[in-house]
């Protein structure tokens, strides 16, 4: 399945939010990410990116181990995403190191999630703030078949409009390469 | 004579008209600036300079040649025209008084510090340890610490150097001074002797010692009154209360978790400090 997926800068935050508590219920959750590679960097060459995130929310802790694919679509960096759970994080994390993966950076998300349904998809919004990041963006995304992946995004740029997002708040940086910008 | 200067105010029944509330409520600029020029006198310049916008972009928009679909934008038109809160909601906006853009006091509401509740110690026994498993910093302020780390069943003991083969993770423990007039108070409290609750306190020092050969292992005996209960995991804190008749482990408890603004973190992390800073080390 691909995550076709859009993410923009949020320049009002409350309203967003205001108007995406009234889609549904917030799931507030922080979450630890750490991306590995190989030690020559090829997967993030490729556009490729392994990650092990544990997710602190009300409920419980989990953690899951993720493999995403280069982009399908470049305009959005949609990729394929392979994602399971993970009952120990300590193993997930020494099982990439054993098999000779290299951190490349540690980070966390504080994440305010929601699951709602728009033009006939299952979506999920997050509101997100990266605390070494200066501002509030949301992400909107749905997993959908390839051949699916411009009509959902269509989807999602309608959704985005609706909580007041035009085109020109939409971005391609990632929270790795800007993270990475601001620790050097 | 208004010139472009003069700010915009409608009247109050101008808001209350059914085709005005409809315009923002299908978020239709054009039209609201046209009932704007019809029932507040205001000209195509105006309407710009009380918006922020080109008296182009405005005369584009009321003839339908551009969109506004930015909620930014939205935010600067319902500000320059005065709009009541009313209104602002039809058009998807915040009330006036609780606009603000981020900020600590957002971030704080919308990503709070506190990510989860536990009804007592033992339902985040399995937390705790998973996270003091993977820690490089444990902090414990307690009263005797025997449940916490003090015997070999207790909960964060498996997490300790000794078993984990002194992996560099640095432990500092604060426990109630066994011979201050708070330990005498703090036994009344929970209904057991003095002499009781002092040689617990004791027996978890004594069962630190063993470990302090192998790690990072610090003890302190504190002298004020058990107020808070504190387990720090690097920048993961489980929080709980002392109170009469309550038990520290019979508390409720917070995971807070460090945040750029969060006071709790912050407040509770230098609270531990300072309590060891005015403490005895004696392991």
């Amino acid at each position: 399945m691909i995550e076709a997926e859009l993410k923009a800068r949020v320049h009002a935050p409350e309203a967003v939010m205001r108007l995406l508590d009234e889609r549904a219920e917030a799931r507030v959750e922080v979450y630890r990410d750490t991306y590995y590679d190989r030690p020559d960097g090829s997967l993030e060459k490729a556009g490729e990116e392994l990650r092990v995130r544990t997710v602190h929310g009300a409920d419980g802790t989990r953690t899951v181990l993720t493999y995403k694919g280069a982009a399908v679509d470049e305009e959005s960096d949609s990729k394929p995403e392979h994602e399971t759970r993970v009952e120990a994080a300590d193993a997930a994390h020494a099982i990439l190191r054993g098999l000779g993966h290299v951190e490349v950076i540690a980070f966390e998300k504080r994440c305010r999630n929601y699951d709602f349904e728009a033009y006939g998809r299952q979506l999920l919004a997050t509101l997100v703030r990266v605390p070494e990041l200066n501002g509030t963006f949301l992400e909107v995304e749905t997993l959908v078949d390839e051949n699916e992946v411009t009509a959902a995004l269509d989807d999602i740029r309608a959704v985005l409009a609706d909580l007041g997002i035009g085109a020109d708040d939409l971005t391609r940086e990632t929270y790795t390469g800007a993270v990475a910008t601001q620790r050097r | 004579m208004s010139t472009a200067l003069d700010p915009i105010e409608l009247p109050a029944w101008a808001w209350e008209r059914a085709e005005v509330r409809q315009a923002l409520r299908a978020r239709d600029i054009g039209a609201l600036f046209r009932y704007v020029q019809q029932y507040g006198g205001a000209s195509q310049a105006r309407i710009g300079v009380a918006t922020g916008m080109a008296q182009a972009r405005v005369n584009e928009i009321i003839n339908g040649r551009r969109e506004v679909a930015r909620l930014d934008v939205y935010e600067r038109i319902a500000d320059g025209l005065h709009m009541p809160d009313d209104a602002r909601h039809l058009l998807g906006l915040a009330a006036g008084r609780e606009k603000r853009t981020g900020g600590p006091a957002f971030d704080l509401a919308a990503f709070p510090e506190v990510v989860r509740v536990y009804a007592a110690q033992n339902s985040a026994a399995a937390e705790i340890r998973q996270q003091a498993r993977e820690a490089q910093e444990l902090d414990v302020l307690a009263v005797r610490g025997l449940g916490l780390i003090g015997l070999n069943d207790s909960l964060l003991r498996a997490c300790l150097p000794r078993e984990q083969g002194g992996r560099g993770l640095r432990v500092r423990v604060a426990l109630l001074d066994p011979d201050s007039d708070a330990l005498a108070h703090r036994a009344a409290e929970i209904g057991e002797s003095a002499e009781s609750l002092a040689g617990g306190v004791r027996l978890a020092e004594a069962r630190l010692r063993e470990l302090a050969g192998t790690g990072d292992v610090g003890v302190w005996r504190y002298r004020m009154l058990p107020t808070w209960r504190v387990i720090r995991t690097d920048s993961t804190m489980f929080v709980g209360a002392f109170d009469a008749g309550w038990e520290g482990h019979e508390s409720a408890m917070y995971k807070v978790m460090a945040t750029p603004h969060g006071p709790l973190f912050r407040g509770f992390r230098r609270m531990f400090e300072a309590v060891i800073d005015g403490a005895q080390r004696t392991v």
